[in-house]
Formats: structure tokens, C-alpha cells, sequence
């Protein structure tokens, strides 16, 4: 590594990176209460795992497609994943009035003790 | 040094900024545009990387066509209320427990690299092996391999159960 700052990147960099980036979007999808919030968060863990992909197929020795390939449908269904959850959660604020996952869960919770 | 070192140093300084400033931005607009920008970001990375059909998939689903989506359904909701920030109340105190989790999930890989179990496996898949132990390599040479992962073990259950103990409260 040196002392240089500028040394060479390797996939440990990317591993590291998509790790942070993995942890920051697990932090939001646990912590936020917004539900669009959420399914954002949700997005930055899924490309973080794409990420890595890609860094472990362009780090091979031998040339490897079956990572890049994998990448592509990858992101197609969470585009799939994003849509359904933005229609449900369009269907919640119109039933509850906000999407708000604490108040939802306390407008329910009294419900379900009856 | 290259040109993909400089380039790959910009983009993830940009890419964790505004993924941290996505997640604590008020407005939900705000969210949006950051983790645009975050999107971004991620396709430049594939671009340095030499993925170039992926760069141009993850920019058109992922910078032209859900953030389409996602405003519209923030025009639809148009929702009065502003959210409290991301850590709010006892929600704040989950972020000791994450960061605890995260450290032990290291001190884990660590003790896998000792007994070369970890190296085996990525040897064959990477160019560059003698990186992965650049990290732990300086405590090491201090103190010994057992102490350092004493204090380790101890750093992350430490901070685990004073997550957990103020959590209950």
C-alpha cells in the first residue's frame, strides 16, 4: 500500500465500500418510519450487492460474464420489488390517512385486542 | 496510481455522503434527489470497473425511471406532517447495536484470514491477496495476534450490550 494515498485499488476497497454502503441502507430501513424512506433504503442494500458483483466478476483472473449477467435481472426486479411496494404503500395512505409505520402499527394495534 | 483510482476515490466519497444525507434529509423529496445522486454514483462505479452495459441499465431504471415513480407517488400522498429525524427517541441507541454487529461480523473475517481459511477461498478469484491483511497487520505487529483479538471480542460485546441496555429502557 505505501505511503502514497493514490495506491492501487483492489476488491478489498470495493468489498469495504459496499459493505458501508450495506450498513447504511440496513441502519435506514431499520430506523426510518417513513415507508418510502424504507423501500429507498431497501434500494441502497440491493446496490450495494450489485456492487460487489460487479467488483468480484471484473476482479477474476479469467474473464467471467455470469456476474454482469446475474447484475442485469438483479435490477430488474428490484425495479419490480420498488413498484409493488410504492402501490402498496400508496394503498395504506389511503386506507390510514399517513404512512407513518408507528402510527399505522398503533391504529392497529387496537384492533387486533378486540 | 491511475485514473481509476482518482475516479473510484471520488465517486464513493460522494456516494456515502449522500447516502448518509438521504437517510437524514426531512423532506421526502429531499430523500429522493440524494439517493439520485447515490444511484448515480454507482453506475460511475461500474463504468471505472469496465461494465459498461451495466452502467447503462443501472442508469436508466435507477436514475430515470423509479425516481418517476417514486414522485409521483409523493405528489399523490402530499403528506402535511414532516418526519422527525432519522434517529429519533430509543431508536437512536439501535445504531450502537448495528455498529457492534458490524465490528463483530470484522473480528469474524479476521479469525477466518489466520488460519488461511479465507485466503484459500479468494485466491483464486483475486489479483490482489496480500491486501486483505493490510488491515490488522500493524495492531499484530504491536501487540501479538491473541491480545488484539481479546480486545476486539471485548470491544464489540461491549459495545452489543450497551446498545441492548439502553434499548430496554
Amino acid at each position: 500500500m505505501g505511503n502514497n494515498i493514490f495506491y492501487c485499488i483492489t476488491l478489498y476497497d470495493y468489498q469495504m465500500l459496499s459493505i458501508i454502503l450495506f450498513f447504511i441502507g440496513l441502519i435506514g430501513v431499520s430506523l426510518s418510519r417513513n415507508l418510502i424512506k424504507i423501500l429507498i433504503s431497501l434500494e441502497f442494500v440491493i446496490n450495494a450487492v450489485n456492487l460487489l458483483f460487479i467488483s468480484f466478476a471484473s476482479y477474476k483472473s479469467e474473464p467471467s460474464y455470469l456476474g454482469y449477467t446475474l447484475v442485469i435481472f438483479t435490477t430488474g426486479i428490484s425495479a419490480l420489488i420498488l413498484a409493488v411496494g410504492i402501490y402498496f404503500a400508496y394503498l395504506i395512505y389511503k386506507k390510514t390517512g399517513n404512512i407513518d409505520v408507528i402510527k399505522i402499527y398503533n391504529q392497529y394495534k387496537e384492533i387486533d385486542k378486540c | 496510481m491511475s485514473l481509476n483510482s482518482i475516479f473510484f476515490m471520488i465517486f464513493s466519497v460522494i456516494l456515502i455522503f449522500s447516502s448518509i444525507a438521504s437517510l437524514m434529509a426531512r423532506r421526502m423529496i429531499y430523500t429522493l434527489l440524494w439517493a439520485m445522486l447515490v444511484f448515480l454514483m454507482v453506475a460511475g462505479l461500474f463504468l471505472v470497473q469496465g461494465a459498461v452495459y451495466n452502467s447503462m441499465v443501472q442508469f436508466l431504471i435507477y436514475v430515470v425511471a423509479i425516481p418517476i415513480l417514486i414522485g409521483v407517488t409523493i405528489m399523490l400522498i402530499n403528506q402535511k406532517q414532516q418526519n422527525k429525524g432519522l434517529f429519533y427517541g430509543r431508536g437512536k441507541y439501535t445504531l450502537w447495536i448495528l455498529l457492534g454487529i458490524f465490528s463483530l461480523i470484522i473480528i469474524l473475517g479476521d479469525f477466518l484470514s489466520m488460519n488461511n481459511i479465507f485466503f484459500e477461498i479468494v485466491k483464486n478469484c483475486s489479483v490482489y491477496v496480500n491486501s486483505y491483511s493490510d488491515l490488522f497487520s500493524i495492531s499484530r505487529n504491536l501487540l501479538g495476534v491473541y491480545p488484539v483479538l481479546l480486545l476486539e471480542f471485548a470491544a464489540g460485546i461491549v459495545l452489543t450490550i450497551v446498545g441492548l441496555s439502553y434499548y430496554g429502557k
